[in-house]
């Protein structure tokens, strides 16, 4: 009795909570806005260093807000639709994120407080029905759940509020802080980092007690060099240095807090933003240009001009993470699964089942740091052609341009490798058949200032997507027939953050923008839909992109 | 340049080295510049016999190398590779490993130091955090939530 | 070096034992040597400072006592293992006692840096007992001590900076340096905020005894200033410097100091001396400055310095120099004008006054010696105007080129003041024709056979110097007309010195001109050409068509085919009968050349025309006299053929001269005593009979008769310029048209603007004259006045 009274009082607290909130968001985008800013996120870092160049999407947003606003034009307008716009984008940033917002609509509540915290919402909402069976099933689960929901929740009115050192963490911390997800954090992560500043790297226990403790050089030295050792492993693979992470506290420490390790990560040519492309660095089929004028290519962060850490990111860890990144480790893959209804027999007018196919097919994209790409179309599945998939074996698998001769693909397999000097199945072989040979780059800040006469855009590309995002990645391919050219407009987007993955790996995902394949003959653009196309998702592939 | 210089390790060992090899230590090549060569033994008081030795034999085989510009970060960057020699002459006990690389951190030798860092970032990189803890003797010090805590927090990197 | 400052260091050390209240209590060196070879333990920060204490004081204080291997291995070692550590105990960071992921060294760069400070209060102390130059000799040894020990101290230190400094820097802190930049800083902060004043007070008398001509000790000041610029860090980048330093505690006060000095001695020698005097002490001065840069100054210093000096010694007596100008100009200093040129070029705006001061001169100096030709003698010879135009050109472009370092400002104003006098001096006082015609008149001799000029290229030399006035002159058109009246006749009476002499001329004039001016000239050269190819053919065909008694009476021709439009000439103005034998010729070639080009007129210019007659009837000549005479001549005295006398109007009837031609060709032959007139002593008119002298005499068997009547000459100049006057109404109202057709609309004004653009290199218009000429071609309806003050072309 007593406990229902306390939960009562908490839920119509709660309820004023909500109502508060939603009252408060509905009022004005811009509160909204500013609570979403202080999260970075790369459209705002980018859209920083190019601000000289405001985007045509920028510019209508300007004018949007500018109309919906009805502050008078006198006052400082400029500095304020600069700032207005900079809380658009990111506004326009985490709402429009699709795997968000699918998050939201579907996660359905796994653990007690889950449907606990699904329960208050449905309440507030005034939807008493499914509220009442969240509470029963969260209720069912575990008797306490008022209380873990009160300590979630409620805690900072009576503990100390302990609030994370917002500069220092990766941004996700202050994402996940808004959307409070964890349920017993005795410390918050930054603290908890921070407290492992002074400790030595533990040498192991003896096998047996007593003994003498087995020898830990490690341990004895300094941490000017054990930083060095941390800045080898990280130029040779970064998630060598995250899985370093977890080896100790000092090691978690360091990973955390060595700028400078994260700054070299960053210009880094193999993982970093050096070896980023921003203009096409090879020609139709990934041969590498040679340019008679050795113009200084753009890059974010030039080796030999000193750095800065670009706002509103506090860390060279952020830059990172946030700023586009096509990764060479792995493959992208792309999977689609759709129905069509099978054949029904001529002489069966009548039929029970009508039967339906379910059709799987994938999209595979390789890319290399060279600039070049491999793109291939198959329903074979990725256990069977992934780890076969580079330019020399495409181009191996094609049948020679003699078509009398048309050569097996057993005969192929002598030159086929995959990696090793095992030879490729012949699954693998027909597939890569259809590989087709590009380029790619990132979208450049200086996409839309000039050469409006570039060709390597379809015209109804830049109708579609005026603006400059710089997550955009563009890939041009061979064309199944010769005659043309396909160009694909990539965005580079997050996996969604759970509860279990409050701060996954970003940027692994290619959402699409456009197809369009370009006949070189006639110079005509035609568009390729796009109804069934799922996201690339990235995944990495053993030995690849390492030395 | 080629006159001889005497050095003594730290339990008294002298031994003899031509002037330009001791040279890639800029800690000897500063002094001797500061100093001059007075003929008597340079004290190198924080390195033993065996490990001042195995130096000296990497500055030996290393002594016609380029001198690297005075900030290594280029070069850092270039490469990530080990040279054969360097390799094998990394085959050593891990002590003698650490040994070395304290050595060349102590004399400041940056192409020493570099190679043992190098070779020790490569016993780390393919491994699990538990295999490397078992490589290193590292005795893990997180309770399970820290390091669910922090796995999750640093998952980010791990593509 | 350190042999040098031995001496004075153990004064100073001897010193700073007096004052060891500010310094720590040191153990005596000797006491310390034995501790030195066992490292301090290197978790303990007290410890391990004390013992890097003693290491620096024997680097700082006693270096030239030489540090062994042992002392500095100890000290670099000690710093080695403070730093890599596992425990620190420190009184920095309380409690905490290992020092886990941060890297040590802090607290040793703060010691070291409060060490330094100290050492230089002592320095501070001791230099108070020194003044003048004994204190720059203080200050040169105590930093030299100081730098020095800056590097063994960097290097003993060096894994502090490998490490914690480098973290520090990387990061972005500021105030954070290397070791040896912390020495700098250290001195800059700590010493020489505190001396510098004092010091350039030394160094500026030291310069100042320089410049008053004493021997000072130069490279005191180079140390000093060295030392300067080594204190000038950059505070965002500290393995840069600046010259801020530098320029703040050096430069400006010797800058200012320079000012001073050289404010009172210009003054000073200016009230002295004479300007000339001053002139060559400012440059001697400037030069002597320019070296002293190089002497000791920093290269950076140079341009404030010169600037100063120059606005002190230059801009500030500017006035006083240029009112200099005129005498200097006057008495042909070349020497102090060029020195005047020089110093004033140096400073901005100083020279336009000169400019001017010269323009002028040079007219006035033009105008005075076309005054004095003019003075000296009514009828001049033109060589003699011309050649007095050519002297003040010839002066003053020297001393342009000798002393003004051939500016081309001042050649422009050369070029002013030569267009003024050249047209506008007292021999055009009637008309401004009066330039170009001279120079014609003195080209015409030039050219014309007989000229004094022997040698051609004396005569090319001449030539060149014709077109140095020709630039000059404003009516080039006037020139152009009296220049092709002299040609024609230097053609049609082959009387060139040389055909290349006249080439030479014309292309001269044709790239000064253009190809339009000198068409016509060309021309009249091709038409002699084609002439003398005529000729030839006419022989030919002479000797195919005549029969041998037309051979017997041929005369002996050559024939001249002028065309209209491009020669200046005019048909005879009388009406003339040639004599049979002639007309016969004539008429004869006219068959042969209207073969040749049909329908073509030819009209004689018998006024033109000369020849050469026997005279067989003389008494007592052994060989017949000839007389060279003109067509008219011959046609008188042919028809003594006839009959010895003959009456003035059986003469005019025969010839159907006109009297103003007859009547002064009677009176040479009656003059020559060719003909004999009755009455005696008559003049020829209309009641004169004349007869044949038989008795002729005369010196030469070849008598000139022909003669230029004077009165013919006059006419004829005359008729140059009223036919200029002709052309230049046509010269106008073409361009008036021209314009007038391609914009179909104008205003007025712009009009006659465009009229003078086009026109002004052949001549300068009159507004008044363009207007009038505007009214005429509305008269004859070309344009047409509309509203207002506009024009319109009518189609």
């Amino acid at each position: 009795m007593e406990d229902n009274a306390e939960l009562e009082s908490f839920r119509r607290q709660w309820r004023e909570e909500v109502t508060r909130r939603t009252k408060s968001a509905a009022a004005t985008s811009s509160s909204e806005a500013s609570q979403s800013a202080a999260a970075p996120s790369p459209a705002v870092a980018a859209a920083n260093a190019s601000s000289k160049l405001p985007s045509r999407r920028a510019a209508g947003a300007r004018k949007d807000l500018a109309g919906e606003s009805s502050l008078p034009n006198t006052v400082a307008t400029e500095e304020l639709t600069r700032q207005i716009e900079r809380l658009r984008v990111t506004h326009e940033h985490t709402e429009t994120e699709e795997d968000v917002f699918t998050r939201r609509a579907q996660e359905e509540p796994e653990s007690a407080l889950e449907h606990f915290e699904r329960a208050v919402e449905k309440e507030a909402a005034g939807n008493l029905g499914d509220s009442l069976q969240h509470y029963r099933k969260a209720y069912r689960l575990d008797a306490g759940v008022d209380k873990a929901y009160r300590n979630k929740h409620y805690s900072h009115s009576w503990k100390k509020p302990v609030q994370p050192a917002l500069d220092d963490l990766a941004p996700s911390v202050k994402e996940t802080s808004a959307v409070p997800t964890e349920e017993q954090i005795p410390l918050p992560t930054a603290e908890l980092i921070e407290s492992f500043a002074c400790l030595p790297v533990p040498g192991a226990e003896p096998l047996i007690e007593g003994d003498v403790p087995p020898p830990c050089p490690i341990a004895n030295i300094p941490s000017e060099v054990l930083i060095e050792v941390l800045r080898h492993v990280a130029l040779m693979d970064p998630a060598a240095l995250a899985r370093m992470s977890l080896v100790c506290k000092r090691f978690a420490y360091h990973f955390a807090h060595e700028q400078s390790i994260w700054k070299d990560l960053c210009q880094h040519v193999e993982f970093g933003l050096q070896g980023m492309h921003y203009t096409f660095a090879c020609d139709g089929v990934g041969h590498p240009l040679h340019k008679l004028d050795q113009v200084e290519q753009y890059t974010p962060f030039p080796v030999n001009v000193p750095a800065e850490i670009p706002k509103p990111l506090s860390s060279w860890s952020q830059v990172f993470q946030c700023y586009p990144r096509i990764r060479f480790t792995g493959i992208y893959i792309s999977t689609v699964n759709y129905s069509r209804p099978g054949e029904i027999s001529s002489f069966q007018t009548v039929s029970w089942n009508s039967p339906i196919h379910i059709v799987t097919y994938y999209r595979y994209l390789r890319f290399y740091p060279d600039g070049s790409v491999v793109s291939l179309l198959t329903t074979t599945e990725p256990v069977d052609v992934v780890p076969y998939i580079s330019t020399e074996n495409v181009l191996a698998a094609r049948p020679t341009t003699h078509k009398s001769y048309p050569r097996h693909a057993s005969s192929d397999q002598g030159h086929l490798h995959g990696g090793s000097t095992e030879p490729v199945p012949s699954v693998a072989i027909n597939a890569l058949k259809h590989g087709l040979r590009g380029r790619w780059r990132l979208a450049s800040p200086f996409d839309f200032a000039d050469d409006p006469e570039d060709h390597s855009a379809p015209p109804s590309a830049i109708d579609k997507s005026p603006s400059f995002d710089p997550r955009d990645v563009i890939v041009e391919t061979e064309g199944v027939d010769p005659k043309y050219r396909y160009t694909m407009h990539l965005s580079l987007r997050s996996s969604s953050v759970t509860k279990a993955h409050p701060n996954p790996p970003r940027n692994t995902k290619l959402a699409w923008r456009g197809f369009w394949s370009y006949n070189q003959m006639t110079d005509d653009w035609g568009e390729f839909g796009l109804r069934n196309d799922r996201p690339y998702v990235f995944r990495r592939v053993r030995g690849w992109g390492l030395k | 340049m080629s006159s001889q210089i005497t050095l003594t390790s730290s339990d008294g060992v002298d031994i003899s080295v031509d002037r330009t090899v001791a040279e890639r230590s800029i800690l000897i090549k500063n002094m001797l510049e500061d100093l001059g060569d007075s003929g008597e033994p340079i004290p190198i008081p924080n390195v033993n016999e065996a490990v001042l030795k195995k130096v000296i034999e990497w500055c030996e085989h290393h002594k016609n190398d380029p001198v690297t510009a005075t900030d290594d970060d280029d070069n850092r960057r270039k490469t990530t590779d080990i040279d054969e020699w360097d390799q094998k002459f990394m085959q050593v006990d891990q002590e003698m490993l650490f040994e070395i690389i304290l050595a060349a951190n102590y004399l400041d030798i940056k192409a020493l130091l570099d190679v043992g860092c190098k070779t020790v970032a490569n016993m780390i990189k393919g491994k699990s955090p538990e295999e490397i803890r078992k490589t290193f003797n590292i005795q893990n010090d997180f309770t399970p939530e820290e390091e669910d805590q922090i796995r999750r927090e640093n998952e980010w990197a791990e593509e | 070096m350190m042999n040098t400052s031995r001496g004075t260091w153990l004064t100073l050390f001897e010193a700073s034992q007096t004052t060891n209240t500010i310094l720590r209590a040191l153990p005596p060196l000797d006491a310390m040597a034995p501790a030195m070879l066992q490292t301090p333990h290197k978790d303990d920060l007290t410890e391990t400072w004390a013992f890097l204490e003693g290491g620096i004081d024997s680097v700082m204080l006693k270096l030239e006592e030489g540090v062994d291997m042992k002392t500095y291995m100890a000290l670099y070692t000690a710093v080695h293992n403070f730093c890599t550590s596992q425990k620190a105990v420190s009184s920095y960071h309380g409690p905490q006692a290992h020092r886990g992921a941060h890297l040590l060294g802090e607290e040793l760069y703060k010691l070291l840096g409060e060490y330094l400070s100290r050492h230089l209060q002592v320095v501070l102390q001791h230099s108070k007992g020194h003044a003048e130059e004994s204190l720059l000799g203080f200050y040169i040894r105590e930093w030299t001590r100081f730098t020095t020990a800056a590097k063994y101290v960097n290097h003993l230190f060096s894994y502090l900076n490998r490490h914690w400094v480098k973290r520090e820097i990387d990061e972005g802190k500021k105030n954070v340096y290397d070791v040896y930049t912390l020495h700098l800083v250290r001195w800059k902060d700590d010493f020489f905020e505190n001396v510098h004043e004092k010091v350039m007070d030394a160094v500026l008398n030291l310069i100042e005894k320089q410049r008053n001509g004493e021997t000072i000790e130069q490279s005191q000041i180079k140390s000093i200033v060295d030392s300067f610029v080594s204190l000038g860090l950059d505070e965002n980048d500290s393995k840069r410097s600046t010259l801020e330093v530098c320029r703040q505690y050096f430069q400006r006060p010797f800058i200012a100091a320079t000012r001073t000095y050289y404010e009172n001695e210009s003054r000073q020698f200016v009230a002295e001396n004479s300007v000339v005097e001053y002139m060559k002490k400012a440059e001697s001065r400037l030069d002597e400055e320019k070296a002293r840069v190089g002497l000791y100054l920093h290269p950076d210093v140079a341009k404030d310095l010169t600037e100063t000096c120059l606005d002190v010694l230059v801009a500030a007596h500017s006035t006083l120099l240029r009112d200099e100008f005129q005498v200097l100009l006057d008495n042909e200093r070349q020497e102090d004008l060029a020195r005047m040129y020089r110093l004033l070029s140096r400073i901005s705006d100083a020279l336009e006054p000169l400019r001017s001061t010269f323009e002028s001169h040079v007219k006035r100096a033009g105008l005075a010696a076309v005054a004095k030709v003019a003075s000296d003698s009514q009828n001049f010879e033109p060589k003699v105007y011309v050649d007095a135009l050519l002297q003040v050109h010839t002066r003053y472009q020297n001393l342009v080129n000798e002393a003004f370092n051939g500016d081309s400002d001042f050649v422009r104003s050369l070029d002013n003041a030569c267009r003024e006098f050249v047209n506008r001096n007292r021999v055009c006082q009637e008309s401004s024709t009066k330039s170009p015609e001279l120079l014609a008149r003195y080209t015409d001799s030039l050219l014309k056979k007989g000229s004094k000029a022997a040698e051609e290229s004396e005569l090319e030399d001449m030539l060149v110097q014709i077109m140095t006035v020709f630039k000059y002159i404003e009516d080039k058109d006037v020139y152009q007309k009296f220049y092709s009246k002299m040609l024609a006749k230097r053609l049609v009476h082959v009387s060139s010195v040389s055909d290349d002499a006249e080439t030479s001329m014309i292309s001269k004039l044709k790239e000064a001109c253009g190809f339009e001016y000198t068409n016509k000239l060309q021309r009249m050269f091709q038409d002699i050409q084609i002439s003398k190819d005529l000729n030839a053919s006419y022989k030919d065909w002479q000797d195919k068509v005549l029969d041998d008694d037309d051979r017997k009476r041929l005369v002996d021709a050559h024939y001249q085919i002028l065309g209209t439009g491009f020669w200046p000439l005019q048909a005879p103005t009388s009406d003339f009968t040639a004599p049979i034998e002639i007309n016969r010729t004539a008429e004869r070639f006219s068959k042969f050349y209207f073969d040749k080009h049909n329908g073509r007129k030819l009209t004689w210019l018998w006024q033109l025309c000369k020849g050469e007659v026997k005279a067989n009837y003389v008494k007592n000549a052994k060989v017949p006299y000839t007389f060279q005479v003109s067509t008219y001549q011959m046609g008188i005295l042919l028809l003594f053929n006839e009959a010895d006398t003959l009456s003035y109007t059986d003469i005019q009837a025969a010839t159907k001269l006109v009297p103003e031609l007859l009547d002064p060709n009677l009176s040479i032959f009656l003059k020559a005593r060719v003909l004999t007139i009755s009455p005696e002593g008559a003049k020829p008119d209309p009641s004169a009979t004349f007869s044949l002298n038989y008795n002729f005499k005369n010196k030469k068997l070849k008598v000139n008769l022909n003669i230029q009547i004077k009165s013919e000459q006059k006419v004829e100049t005359d008729d140059t310029h009223k036919t200029i006057e002709e052309d230049r109404k046509l010269l106008l109202q073409s361009a008036i048209v021209r314009i007038m057709k391609s914009r179909k609309k104008m205003r007025h004004v712009q009009l006659v603007n465009e009229v003078i653009q086009q026109v002004k290199s052949r001549f300068p218009p009159q507004v008044s004259d363009i207007k009038k000429n505007i009214e005429a071609l509305m008269e004859k309806d070309y344009i047409e006045r509309l509203d207002g003050d506009e024009i319109s072309y009518i189609a």
